[in-house]
């Protein structure tokens, strides 16, 4: 059994500086998971004082509490005790930039209010001093009747105050207070107008007015405006130059995805095949062994062989979202999503659908408004993301010519862009059906902060690496794993006359692909292409080594070779292209319905995603094979 | 007499509102009314958009995009259609007709949250 700590809440306002000071304090003894039943990250961490340990829990960045927002219902929960166990923290401490301390005050009200003992923590003491502002913490902490401090939460010489704050945790200290003038700031405004709430708007008014009064009496100077940030959103907010430098960004994220994870992705795949037959030398024949090596083994493999991707596009995502020019692209993009029905924040998860759909259905969380969080997610699945690829590259090297098209560009260059085109459209068009029909209605508004430019820390940087690995692998993992060993049982039953496994059009799985034939035989498809098609439901690109498996391609160094020949005696340029439009379109990828039934809290969406994108894969290769 | 003058302050002051949208970069202005539905103000309130704030657009998006505006400090960007429902008033006019609210007899001073308040 764990020790159980004293628990301690950071809130804060987005780009306050939480999860630096979250990190400096932790270190790397953090943890990711998600709160029950909701798909808000719980991200907590030990922080180990000579007079004990103490948890600390980084709730995700917020304007208020009001449950507008997952992630404020989440915090609003959390403060109250209705997560964590039923337990309330045992202190919170505040965070605020203290070079927007004008409307980052607003906060103070509604979570000092809860009447938990608290410490508020002003940021950013460093950039507030170079731009010349000021703030007297003590005559604010004198104000809310609470510690205040101002720190850079990046230097740990200037986080004394805190740390003495949580050894207070364990030896009872002054420190610890609860906010007795604020406790009953809200409760005050209401009274003005008995027996119904406040409306909104005048509660927000007297917040406002109240952060006013105390930025006076804490002598709250504004820093000048950064000439930094002006100077770069000159360039990047540009009518000319911001639009392009979107677009350098935009390619240079996908060559990086596309070019330089290879090498790492080879070496990923020649990792996990030489472990896999070392592995297999030790163990004696058996179905155990053919399990572990051709179901577990290939099956994890099949994901982590994405890492490498993962791990470049979200390296350069926390390197945009933490220099703050993500926002600036949530800005430029937004007038093209809007268009069919999105917003700017939607950019961020389609861009991340270009590498695995998952982390883009969880990136989705970062669009505030909850129909276009699940327009978002629902079209993702249809960018071109890198396990289609090696379908692609099989398909068109069998079936396309390699001649030109027009001067350098290749007729197979041309339907692999045409691919991508045609999964973009249809995202498109899909988001503008959506908005006109089942998430219909106003339009939400795009109100969107643009933070100053910031240098990103390494040490930030690292640790979203790490906790976005650990979530992939866990969601990713968890189905996979499920779906190929389902598969590898299907291809080992019932057994051969002799035992062992049968051939596999005798095997169950075969015994579906023969019942489905029917069904796919207007695509142009027979029972082999079907099994294909079944097992490509764990991941796309397992139908690439199902099929050399049923053609019985052995000769490693010719795999490639052998498979096309073999299609192209079974396929012609029709079905080809029919199977090509098939995978465009079909949502051939368990991990990203596990994980869509997740964020959206339930089967309905992914199972009419599901439907959805499998009839429209369906007519589209019944189209392609009829004409062609 | 007292009514006519009267009427021309309230035309006067008519005329000096604005919706967001219309205001010209640079010009620093007093946020006095949101058009806005119930659902959806709060993402405006939260982040300081409180009638009595000030506003300034400093740069518009590309292509015709969102316009981006200095909130008490803050940058914060905003599509034109929310920034038509947001109704409001020169900063100097703003000021003028707070302290001629104060002054006058009466007459309510025009933001609760103080519009003259120092920045």
């Amino acid at each position: 059994m764990t020790d159980v700590h004293p628990l301690v809440a950071l809130v804060g306002p987005p780009n306050a500086g939480k999860s630096t000071l979250f990190n400096t304090l932790t270190g790397l003894k953090q943890r990711v998971a998600n709160y029950p039943g909701v798909t808000v990250e719980r991200r907590s961490g030990v922080v180990d004082e000579p007079v004990g340990s103490v948890e600390v829990i980084d709730l995700p960045g917020v304007h208020g509490l009001s449950p507008r927002s997952l992630d404020q219902m989440v915090t609003r929960d959390v403060l109250m005790g209705n997560l964590e166990g039923g337990r309330q923290p045992d202190a919170v401490v505040l965070l605020l930039d203290a070079t927007r301390l004008r409307s980052h005050l607003m906060l103070a009200d509604p979570v000092l209010g809860l009447g938990i003992p608290a410490l508020v923590v002003l940021t950013m003491g460093d950039e507030l001093d170079r731009r010349e502002g000021a703030v007297d913490p003590a005559a604010l902490a004198a104000e809310l009747g609470v510690e205040v401090t101002l720190v850079n939460a990046r230097d740990p010489s200037t986080l004394g105050t805190v740390r003495r704050f949580l050894r207070a945790l364990h030896t009872g200290g002054e420190e610890l207070r609860a906010c007795p003038a604020i406790a009953v700031a809200d409760a005050a405004a209401t009274e003005h107008h008995p027996g119904r709430p406040l409306p909104v708007v005048d509660l927000f008014a007297e917040r406002r007015k109240r952060a006013r009064a105390l930025g006076r009496s804490a002598d709250f100077r504004d820093p000048r405006p950064s000439r930094t940030t002006q100077r770069i959103d000159a360039v990047v907010l540009h009518r000319l130059w911001g639009p392009l430098l979107f677009l350098v960004v935009v390619a240079l994220v996908f060559e990086a995805i596309f070019s330089w994870a290879i090498p790492l992705m080879d070496a990923t795949e020649a990792g996990i095949g030489t472990s896999g037959e070392f592995v297999a030398g030790l163990l004696p024949e058996s179905w155990f062994r053919a399990l572990l090596i051709d179901g577990v083994w290939a099956g994890v493999g099949s994901v982590l062989v994405f890492l490498p991707q993962i791990l470049i596009l979200f390296f350069f995502i926390a390197i945009l979202e933490d220099s703050g020019y993500m926002a600036r692209a949530a800005v430029i993009a937004d007038r093209v999503m809007h268009r069919v029905g999105l917003q700017g924040r939607s950019f961020l998860p389609l861009l991340s659908a270009y590498a695995c759909a998952v982390p883009a259905v969880m990136a989705a969380r970062t669009v505030e408004d909850e129909r276009d969080r699940i327009a978002t997610i629902f079209v993702a699945p249809f960018m071109t993301c890198s396990a289609r690829l090696p379908v692609y590259a099989l398909l068109i090297a069998a079936f396309i010519p390699a001649g030109s098209l027009i001067g350098p560009l290749g007729w197979r260059a041309a339907v692999m862009i045409g691919l991508y085109a045609l999964g973009l459209v249809a995202a498109l068009v899909t988001a503008a059906i959506l908005k006109g029909t089942l998430l219909g209605g106003r339009s939400a508004p795009f109100v969107m902060e643009l933070p100053p430019y910031r240098l990103p820390t390494l040490r930030s940087v690292l640790n979203r690496l790490v906790d976005r690995t650990k979530i992939f692998l866990r969601r990713a993992g968890k189905i996979i794993l499920t779906v190929t060993v389902v598969l590898w049982v299907l291809t080992q039953f019932p057994r051969a006359p002799a035992g062992g496994a049968p051939e596999i059009g005798d095997s169950a799985l075969g015994q579906v692909g023969q019942v489905i034939e029917p069904a796919i035989e207007p695509l142009g498809f027979d029972w082999r292409i079907g099994i294909g098609l079944v097992t490509s439901l764990a991941a796309r690109e397992v139908i690439v080594g199902t099929l050399g498996t049923i053609y019985g391609v052995e000769n490693e160094g010719e795999a490639d070779f052998e498979l096309q020949a073999a299609l192209q005696q079974d396929l012609d340029l029709g079905s080809a292209v029919a199977l090509l439009i098939f995978f465009v379109f079909a949502l051939q990828c368990m991990s990203t319905v596990a994980v869509m039934r997740r964020e959206t809290g339930g089967w309905r969406w992914p199972a009419l995603q599901f439907t959805y994108m499998l009839a429209l894969a369906y007519a589209g290769a019944w189209v392609a094979n009829a004409l062609l | 007499m007292e009514d006519g003058q009267r009427s021309t302050e309230d035309t006067g002051s008519k005329r000096a509102e604005r919706m967001l949208a219309d205001v010209p970069l640079d010009e620093e202005v007093v946020l006095v009314r949101m058009d806005v539905d119930g659902e959806d103000i709060e993402a405006l309130l939260e982040r300081g958009i409180v009638p009595g704030c000030k506003l300034c657009p400093v740069r518009h998006a590309p292509a015709g995009g969102a316009t981006v505006y200095r909130v008490d400090g803050d940058l914060i960007a905003m599509r034109k259609d929310t920034a038509s429902c947001l109704c409001v008033q020169n900063a100097l006019a703003a000021r003028r007709s707070a302290s001629e609210g104060r002054r006058g007899a009466g007459q309510e001073a025009l933001e609760p949250a103080g519009v003259a308040d120092p920045t």
